[in-house]
């Protein structure tokens, strides 16, 4: 205890020099009173807390009763170990996505939500809410397991109802299609203008629409609860406001406020929000701008850093700072197309996997429930001994094939090989289990078909290029 | 916390998100469920026990399977604003739970339920017990828990839009809370009156309870319109039932002019900015006779019968309701919105600091009653017909109610609220 009461006031005597360094530049009129206000504010959280403690974030703890905890910093996942871990391990990662690629969907994700945001003339806030949402939930789910397009949308959805400015599916359903079509048109290198876009019109209300609303609103349904309806967002926008003016730039520097207003909507793109508290990062943003802006400002930095006294850290300032400048230098726009192809042949290799284990499932389940005919019958025990070299091999073995087909992948031709021979043993397979099981449902072999079908379409996409897919401009 | 604490609470969240396959959100079966306690058109409503601490709860279930339009955008807001309300005299909201649908063709669908610390009564249904007597000092302190919930709603710029009796509940201990927010939304609050202030919808708040300005088509009303509720509440206290039952909207503006006195641009000098002002003062048959008294006064006091031969009853309440709350309830039912005072003023009224002074709870009232008091299972009130032991007659503002309340479910007709 006397340690913290030391640290206490260690911390206070640090803010009295913090707050008096930053009354002194300014100008004394108008400036007076927010000082004030802030430094009662400060004391008035500070009394209020009893428990100096760091608590560590209460991510992924269950609500207990009486204390019920639905607010958002419930999602920062930056103090505890396992947190951390997640957020250096999508889940998507687990089901043989690359890092970039799933940072490259992120990006997407994330672009598309802005842009419908615009095109459904939502405010900015629900633009950030819904980015938010999406970032938050793939971090609980895996991209190959739900499709991001259907996520996108409920996004939308969801944070046109949060901000009150609710849209129709329908709306968000026009507008999704309408982005698709106009991603394809910047991809084959068409400019989009007036003359280009023309001809495009609503989509009319077919079977797609009514799979996609269906698609939307159970993908609406699965993020509320996958969530635990933990959506309201606090933003940083009021917050950089306050900050500048308590830095006494609103007048003076209105670029500064707008350009670090920038920042802090294309950060959404980035994790910092899964990472950062919204003050740190309304900080940083600050920091950032008033760094490069046409004409910088050297913000007060002794004999601390102003943000020291907005409860942020120089770390974690930097941190921020270098993750926004990053984004800036990426050139390439993400490629739709191809990271559709690639999560559907993941998709797939993973359905298959699935249907390899139902069906060594189901081997197993004959096995110990005849044993008698499957021995005596000299035919069935000859066509098992497939079935037991793959159990063997599919544990371990497989992951390290998966890895070494991604490795492929960017070689580009041992690749299709490797895939060739993968779908060899995967037909085999099914071929054994077959004739194991005897008879197969209709609907099983339409299953195949249709799996096929969607292989092929990966595959000629392939075909279609030379280099690796993933990085084709 | 030392750091092996850390560690090992770190492994427990480990372990229950492991566990679970929603790592945030509790399945339903955590509760066991006892009764149904109540029904509308905003879903079920069941009394519950917790497994593990044997809590008691009142789950609400959101209904989805109308909703066209994705998960409805009122169990939102309900949800976002009870976490943000946490007040003794708001009803807590400990959790949101799923329940996976079981059935094939449901199976994708997850059902949501709102958890709900459980009390015991509400309001209407205590209210329609004869045997359930109570003191002046009792009205006193649950008028001071209504109107100090009411403040603190209002202070985080919520409107209720649908205060009555049923939607008053009182916990074992007597404390009484706000409950329902199936109607409620947040409003935005400008001072300087330029901009031209949201639309919200009109059709909101049990006819019963609604506000003049609500009958009269007003889309820019504000906090007032919960300060009317309070009111009829208020003298519901005495009256043991609502006191203007009205079955059309007409009729509850003519029952409101013959209680309240006419509703004209002498009282109200912005009465006839109303949209529907117009249409229906020129009616020959008008929901809106003019010169006509208040007479609430006299009312209240004519409507209140006590029987002065029964000596239980003491002193302070044998003569109703006294002169200051008289003089509350007249402010709280004024016909101008503008002379309605706000939650604030209502809770700081001098009623509430003369003798018998509020107490903490009406737990003494509570130890009288024996049974939960619901408005459902008691099967009067708005309920009737629908409660589970009684065949009363249905009151005419049934089906009026079930319209009124109909039209918020399928708010995206008007997209601004």
């Amino acid at each position: 205890m006397s340690s913290i009461q030391e640290k206490r006031k260690l911390v206070e005597a640090k803010l009295q020099t913090m707050i008096r360094t930053i009354v002194k530049p300014k100008e004394p009129n108008g400036k007076a009173e927010p000082k004030k206000e802030e430094e009662e504010k400060f004391e008035s959280d500070y009394k209020q807390k009893e428990n100096p403690e760091i608590i560590p974030s209460s991510f992924g703890k269950r609500p207990i009763y009486s204390k019920v905890d639905i607010n958002c910093d419930k999602w920062l996942m930056t103090l505890d170990e396992e947190s951390r871990l997640k957020i250096d391990n999508p889940p998507s990662l687990a089901d043989g996505l690359s890092k970039e690629l799933e940072e490259e969907i992120r990006y997407l994700g994330c672009e598309l939500i802005q842009q419908g945001a615009i095109l459904l003339k939502l405010p900015q806030t629900a633009a950030a809410t819904g980015q938010i949402l999406f970032q938050r939930y793939y971090y609980q789910k895996s991209f190959v397991r739900y499709h991001f397009e259907h996520a996108v949308q409920a996004c939308l959805l969801l944070a046109s109802k949060i901000e009150e400015e609710p849209r129709r599916p329908r709306e968000v359903y026009n507008v999704f299609h309408r982005l698709e079509r106009l991603h394809r048109l910047q991809q084959s290198g068409i400019e989009i203008n007036k003359e280009t876009t023309h001809g495009m019109k609503p989509p009319v209300i077919d079977v797609n629409y009514i799979n996609t609303k269906q698609h939307m609103i159970n993908s609406e349904r699965r993020i509320l609860a996958t969530l635990g309806f933990v959506v309201h967002v606090k933003h940083p926008h009021r917050l950089i406001v306050a900050y500048g003016y308590s830095l006494g730039i609103t007048n003076s520097r209105p670029d500064i406020l707008q350009k670090s207003w920038n920042y802090m909507n294309d950060g959404l793109r980035t994790d910092i929000f899964m990472r950062y508290k919204p003050e740190t990062i309304a900080c940083a943003c600050i920091f950032l701008a008033a760094r490069t802006v046409e004409d910088p400002l050297a913000l007060p930095s002794s004999p601390f850093h102003w943000f020291e006294a907005f409860d942020a850290s120089d770390r974690d300032v930097e941190a921020i700072a270098l993750q926004l400048v990053n984004l800036y230098a990426r050139r390439r726009f993400p490629n739709w197309p191809c990271i559709k192809a690639e999560l559907e042949t993941l998709r797939n290799a993973k359905n298959a996997e699935k249907a390899a284990e139902k069906a060594k499932e189901i081997a197993e389940k004959l096995e110990k429930m005849a044993p008698e005919l499957e021995y005596s019958n000299g035919i069935e025990s000859k066509k098992e001994s497939p079935i037991n070299e793959r159990e063997k091999k599919s544990g371990a073995d497989r992951s390290k094939d998966r890895r070494r087909k991604r490795s492929n992948e960017r070689d580009g031709k041992g690749d299709r090989r490797d895939r060739d021979r993968d779908r060899g043993d995967r037909e085999d397979r099914r071929k054994d289990d077959k004739r194991d099981k005897r008879k197969r449902s209709r609907s099983r072999s339409r299953d195949r078909k249709d799996k096929n079908r969607n292989r092929d379409v990966g595959k000629k996409y392939h075909r279609g290029s030379n280099s690796p897919p993933r990085y084709r401009r | 916390m030392s750091d092996v604490d850390i560690k090992q609470t770190l492994l427990n969240y480990q372990k229950i998100m492991d566990q679970s396959s929603y790592p945030y959100i509790n399945d339903v079966s955590a509760y066991e469920k006892l009764s149904k306690i109540g029904q509308g058109t905003f879903g079920e409503v069941f009394k519950a026990r917790c497994k593990s601490t044997g809590r008691m709860v009142a789950l609400k279930k959101i209904l989805m399977e109308n909703e066209k339009e994705g998960f409805p955008i009122t169990a939102l807001r309900e949800v976002k604003m009870l976490e943000q309300l946490k007040h003794q005299n708001i009803t807590d909201l400990i959790e949101v739970c799923s329940a996976k649908g079981s059935s094939s063709n449901t199976k994708d669908r997850t059902t949501f339920y709102l958890v709900f610390a459980f009390c015991e009564h509400d309001l209407a249904g205590l209210l329609s017990n004869q045997k359930v007597r109570m003191q002046l000092v009792h009205v006193k302190t649950m008028m001071k828990h209504l109107i100090t919930g009411l403040n603190k709603l209002h202070r985080s710029r919520i409107l209720h839009r649908d205060m009555k009796a049923a939607n008053v509940l009182i916990s074992k201990e007597g404390v009484l809370k706000l409950a329902d927010f199936g109607l409620a939304r947040p409003f935005v609050q400008r001072e300087n009156s330029a901009a031209p202030r949201p639309l919200y919808t009109n059709r909101v708040v049990t006819l019963w309870y609604r506000p003049p300005e609500l009958l009269l088509g007003d889309r820019q009303y504000g906090t007032k319109i919960d300060v009317w509720g309070a009111g009829c509440i208020m003298a519901e206290m005495w009256t043991r039932q609502p006191i203007m039952q009205g079955d059309t909207e007409q009729r509850q503006l003519q029952l409101i002019s013959g209680l309240c006195g006419s509703i004209c641009p002498q009282v109200w000098p912005n009465c006839v900015n109303m949209p529907l002002w117009g249409a229906m003062i020129a009616e020959p048959n008008t929901a809106l006779p003019q010169r006509k008294p208040r007479v609430l006064r006299d009312r209240m006091n004519k409507i209140i019968k006590y029987d002065p031969s029964d000596a239980k009853l003491p002193a302070s309440f044998q003569h109703g309701p006294d002169e200051e709350a008289m003089c509350l309830l007249e402010h709280l039912l004024s016909i101008d919105p503008d002379k309605r005072p706000t939650a604030d003023e209502a809770e700081d009224d001098i009623w509430f600091f003369k003798e018998p002074f509020p107490r903490e709870n009406v737990g003494d009232l509570m130890e009288t009653i024996p049974n939960s008091q619901f408005e459902y299972t008691v099967g009067k009130g708005a309920h009737a017909g629908r409660g589970r032991h009684h065949n009363n007659q249905p009151r005419p503002h049934q089906q009026q109610r079930q319209q009124s309340n109909a039209i918020p479910a399928g708010q995206y007709r008007d997209t601004i609220f």
